[in-house]
């Protein structure tokens, strides 16, 4: 599942996630990537949008994500996620996607599929 | 009679007990399935307001206590204190009402002092986007969606019935705004307001339009897109059928409280539905359509939600014979849905109308606000 998979460390959330239960989107995280164990990935920093980010992986599913899970409970700057990906977002999204990066890179972003928490 | 200090000692004891009980208990938890103890994060993180309150948040949501305890708090605080927790206000006759449309409604606009959202005048945005569409020759409808707090405020609190003027003013000044800078706007309010006795415009547990209020809408809009001689009526190719369902409202669902729930009927919905005539499908977009329509949950419901193709889209389409394209976004129709746009400029090919809907409380609330969203310059049509 998923075109890419990579182990990385959650460097950043910038700002904060809208907490209303009527709004779907996707929020865009900024990781350092570790190991990359499926795809070609060249860069050391890669932007990840996740959907609905106050939700538990193993519940955040739904019609408009489509198959999306994992174990991870909640998003924790300094975690180690294992993550399956895909690119660009927009084309396996078609919600709305907050990106607080998106003055300064323009770069893809990668829609994460599958998120598990890397127990270290 | 004073205390002893064996008994000071116990009762400071126990007091401590309770307190870091709850904390030393959820760690051991957390421990215990080989996690990092949560409330380490706060020492992981720069203090800023940002992480604080999402410590805090993550804190409280993850609390095993919470969980728990949480839902039959919750439900005797509804029973006792009539108190619908933190998203919603229980009206009267069993009406509910998000909290954030009724704090759209009471708070000052512009906000006054400090505001946390960077980009909140509407206006720069509309109007960049309807000049950006007329270069293309296409023309901008803007659908303020009302809350149903505006529409219906004696069902929230009875001294409603007391005040003759709108209590939607904020959003009387926008459209004020908009229309002086020459930007097509269909006030919705003032015909629900004058319709409001002859039909429910609103569902009494939900945010959003009734079936009969949205369609209410969807025959506004064709009329005037025609008088307007923006959009022609095209062949007959759409019909309609009635679909009849019951369902719990957004807001008593958000409540998330199954012993609430059962307190409450499901809501009847007299949908319909519409087909295309010749072979009798659900009405699905067409993105090559003349005209595109975006918005928010406005939009969703009845048409992505059960039971589908029987929202504002497919009513347009109905009533205008003509396929039509759509953007919708939840929550998003500030901002998110011209960033979409913007990203999928092809849309735009052979439009000669866009409808912009967005409820009335994202003009302070919606997501990223009202970021200034240019549309690519290479015309895509």
């Amino acid at each position: 599942m998923g075109s890419y998979e990579v182990t990385a460390k959650l460097s950043e959330i910038r700002g904060e996630f809208p907490d209303d239960p009527l709004y779907d989107y996707a929020y865009v995280m900024k990781y350092e990537v570790m190991q990359v164990h499926r795809g070609t990935i060249d860069s050391n920093v890669i932007y990840v949008g996740h959907y609905k980010p106050l939700k538990p992986r193993s519940a955040v599913a739904d019609v408009r994500s489509g198959e999306i899970g994992g174990n991870l409970k909640t998003f924790r700057v300094g975690d180690t996620h294992r993550i399956a990906l895909e690119a660009p977002i927009e084309d396996y999204f078609m919600g709305g996607i907050m990106n607080p990066y998106s003055e300064e890179y323009s770069g893809p972003v990668y829609w994460a599929v599958w998120t598990n928490l890397v127990i270290q | 009679m004073p205390l002893n200090r064996p008994k000071m000692f116990f009762l400071s004891m126990s007091f401590l007990l309770i307190i870091f009980s709850v904390p030393i208990i959820q760690s051991v938890m957390e421990l215990a399935r080989h996690e990092r103890p949560q409330c380490i994060d706060i020492l992981l993180q720069p203090p800023t307001a940002a992480n604080l309150r999402r410590f805090e948040n993550d804190l409280e949501r993850l609390s095993w206590f919470s969980r728990e305890l949480q839902p039959l708090m919750r439900y005797l605080q509804f029973i006792v204190l009539k108190d619908a927790g933190e998203k919603a206000l229980l009206g009267k006759d069993g009406w509910f009402f998000y909290k954030s449309g009724v704090r759209y409604l009471t708070e000052p606009w512009p906000p006054r002092g400090h505001s946390s959202q960077k980009y909140e005048d509407p206006l720069p945005a509309i109007l960049r986007f309807r000049d950006d569409l007329l270069e293309r020759g296409i023309q901008l409808l803007v659908i303020p969606a009302p809350n149903k707090s505006s529409i219906y405020p004696e069902q929230l609190t009875s001294r409603a019935k007391t005040i003759s003027a709108p209590v939607y003013t904020h959003t009387l000044q926008v459209i004020d705004l908009l229309r002086a800078n020459n930007v097509d706007v269909l006030d919705l309010f003032d015909l629900y307001s004058s319709q409001k006795n002859d039909f429910l415009c609103y569902l009494p547990q939900d945010t959003h339009w009734s079936p009969e209020g949205m369609r209410f809408a969807g025959t506004t809009v064709a009329e005037m897109l025609v008088s307007r001689s923006w959009i022609t009526k095209g062949d007959s190719q759409f019909e309609r059928k009635i679909i009849r369902l019951h369902r719990y409202g957004d807001i008593l669902r958000m409540l998330s409280n199954p012993m609430i729930e059962r307190l409450y009927s499901p809501e009847e919905l007299n949908c319909t539905q519409v087909v295309q005539s010749q072979n009798g499908r659900l009405f699905a977009p067409l993105p090559d359509a003349e005209i595109l329509v975006m918005g928010d949950s406005f939009l969703r419901i009845y048409e992505q939600d059960e039971p589908k193709s029987a929202g504002f889209t497919a009513h347009l389409a109905y009533e205008l014979q003509q396929p039509i394209a759509a953007i919708i976004i939840d929550g998003g129709a500030s901002t998110l849905v011209r960033q979409q746009l913007s990203r999928k400029p092809d849309l735009l090919k052979n439009k000669k109308v866009v409808i912009w809907e967005f409820v009335e409380r994202d003009i302070r609330f919606g997501l990223e606000g009202w970021k200034v969203v240019p549309l690519p310059h290479t015309p895509a049509i």
